[in-house]
């Protein structure tokens, strides 16, 4: 018994989702725009990846990459997506449609927008049904009723026959986790599942996530820009900066000792719970600078015009993630923290 | 779970103001089409006379209430062929215009949501379509088919799917950055099942609106064909062809073509009055 959880741990199984040297560039008005600049990311079965980074950090394009799901004006120029052993990039439109349908849901940040709004939900995850699943008309529908009660839908006889705007924000959410794991996915996108949501809501959606993604054992990215939700759902974090990956490693690791200065920058700004102790000390502390503009990036670190530990040597460094300790990976080679407050 | 079911209606939001001069309008236009309609649905029961039954001793008699409006040069009762008349109007109109009109908004969905070549073919006939003067286009086609009912239907049916097809693609452009529309490909459907079942039913409402401005502007050119002698052929019983037998007598018997003019007229006005009003309901919601 001992022997083969060690030969398991020894060998480190294959992980069920690897993204090797991804770079995604967009037509633009003037010119082009990469907006994914040679991302590395793995997720292992069951695992959950937060992706965190402002707008404009190539968060979501690095996600719909995953399943091909880009704007026509977008290429993957270079890099390899490797889930459960398929090479994504060389499916075809039948094998990616598989995919999509069977082996990967998605959820989208927007729930007053990702509802057909002329159908009713129950109809729409009926459907999602009958074609993922293979199930008759009649079967799809007892079993989205069933669905929608699982997410936690009251009522939901009555409510699959309802339309989308006649349903809150907080179950239209729930309604679109219900479709996106209606064929038992083993990997879940969530797109700022909670962004457009109040703050109660959220901590029911994010809740709901919790309870489905261990009652399916299925691995999810959680794609965020609040660093509170990515601290309390993922077991890794993957802080993203102008379509780079700055930092990488276990939650725990990163919010004790962030490594990268945009890291430990984005965790500052975080109001603490503890009251200030004097006046002064009341203001949240920022991180100084705009947002990068993606046009015209300075060469080697694209944060280096805002860190404050900028030196001579950050326009040469090439952004390659760098072991900082036991799987904490950072891409500024100066900066080594010891613990933030 | 206390934030459940917020239940607001899209129409409930919209000024009253315009909902109360709306009615007005909704009521006469609608009071009159079903008149109207009910008169020619039922015009075998309710004529006096039959449509083509001549009677030369009553030739060209004025309007009394033997003959409601007059009977023409050969003594055929104007009022009975007027009903038999906006009947047959009635039938091709609707046909002209509902046959054409899925037929153009699946042409434009498919050119809006696939875009590229797809799209630069189906804008680019729409265009050649729209971009002749649509009685031209007619003229043309029933040159090929030869003049009568079915050379003037199929002329209107060619040119009449275009302005569908633009309406359509238009709002797919709009449609397709949804996230439903994205939601679909995320969850594996197809792009038949995408357009049919998950795109048609939002854009169906701009064309149905549509529609019901272009049943009017049908209704003359099918009229208008007639009067010139390329639709409806006497002595079949149809307005624009009344009107156009009754051309000569304008001045001696006026009625014969002035009464189904009049007709025509009161017929398109209360179609597009209730047209008008289906806009306003329906028009602008979807966004």
């Amino acid at each position: 018994m001992g022997a083969e959880v060690d030969a398991t741990i020894g060998s480190e199984p294959r992980p069920l989702l690897e993204i090797r040297g991804l770079r995604v560039v967009f037509a633009a008005r003037r010119g082009r725009l990469t907006v994914v600049r040679g991302v590395d990311l793995e997720v292992r079965e069951g695992e959950t990846l937060g992706l965190v980074g402002e707008s404009g950090s190539g968060k979501t394009t690095t996600l719909r990459s995953i399943i091909r799901l880009l704007p026509s004006t977008a290429t993957i120029e270079r890099g390899d997506i490797l889930f459960d052993g398929t090479h994504v990039l060389a499916l075809g439109p039948q094998g990616l449609r598989s995919l999509r349908a069977r082996a990967i849901g998605t959820v989208f940040q927007d729930p007053y927008s990702t509802l057909n709004p002329v159908a009713r939900v129950g109809r729409q995850l009926a459907e999602t049904m009958e074609l993922n699943l293979g199930l008759t008309r009649r079967e799809a529908w007892a079993r989205a009723i069933e669905a929608l009660d699982h997410v936690g839908i009251p009522s939901p006889d009555r409510h699959a026959r309802s339309y989308p705007h006649e349903l809150s924000g907080g179950m239209r959410q729930r309604v679109m986790f219900a479709m996106a794991i209606a064929a038992r996915p083993r990997l879940l996108l969530a797109d700022e599942p909670t962004t457009a949501l109040d703050v109660t809501t959220q901590a029911q959606i994010l809740a709901l996530l919790v309870r489905l993604r261990r009652e399916n054992g299925m691995a999810t990215i959680l794609v965020s820009h609040d660093l509170g939700v990515i601290a309390q759902m993922c077991d890794t974090v993957a802080v993203m900066y102008a379509g780079f990956i700055v930092e990488r490693g276990p939650a725990r690791e990163i919010y004790r000792r962030p490594h990268h200065p945009y890291t430990q920058g984005l965790l500052r700004s975080i109001p603490g719970i503890v009251p200030p102790a004097s006046p002064d000390e009341a203001h949240l502390s920022t991180i100084p600078g705009q947002p990068p503009n993606l046009q015209n990036l300075p060469a080697g670190c694209p944060f280096a015009p805002r860190c404050p530990h900028v030196r001579a040597g950050c326009g040469e460094i090439d952004m390659t993630l760098q072991r900082a300790g036991d799987a904490h990976m950072t891409a500024c080679p100066f900066v080594r923290s010891s613990d933030v407050a | 779970m206390a934030t459940d079911s917020v239940q607001l209606l899209p129409g409930d939001l919209q000024g009253a103001r315009s909902v109360r001069s709306g009615l007005l309008s909704v009521g006469i236009g609608s009071f009159l089409l079903v008149v109207i309609a009910a008169a020619a649905f039922l015009a075998p029961v309710i004529a006096p006379y039959a449509p083509n039954k001549l009677d030369i001793t009553h030739a060209l008699a004025s309007p009394s209430w033997a003959h409601l409006m007059g009977t023409d040069e050969v003594g055929r009762d104007v009022f009975s062929r007027v009903l038999y008349g906006v009947r047959l109007d009635l039938a091709v109109v609707l046909l002209v215009t509902y046959v054409p009109l899925p037929i153009g908004v699946l042409l434009g969905a498919i050119a809006g949501y696939f875009g590229g070549v797809t799209d630069m073919v189906i804008s680019r006939a729409a265009d050649v379509v729209i971009a002749f003067p649509f009685l031209v286009l007619v003229i043309a086609v029933v040159a090929i088919t030869g003049p009568g009912l079915w050379g003037a239907s199929i002329g209107i049916i060619v040119g009449g799917w275009a302005m569908y097809a633009r309406l359509a693609r238009s709002e797919m452009l709009v449609l397709r950055e949804r996230q439903f529309m994205l939601a679909t490909r995320a969850l594996g459907y197809s792009h038949a099942r995408a357009i049919v079942r998950h795109a048609l039913p939002n854009l169906l409402r701009s064309s149905i609106v549509f529609s019901a401005v272009d049943v009017v502007i049908n209704l003359l050119l099918l009229a208008g064909l007639s009067f010139l002698g390329l639709g409806v052929q006497p002595p079949t019983a149809e307005l624009g062809a009344i009107v156009a037998s009754g051309q000569p007598y304008l001045l001696t018997a006026w009625w014969i073509a002035t009464l189904p003019g009049l007709v025509l007229v009161v017929l398109g006005v209360a179609v597009s009055m209730v047209g008008d009003a289906i806009g306003d309901r329906w028009g602008d919601v979807g966004s």
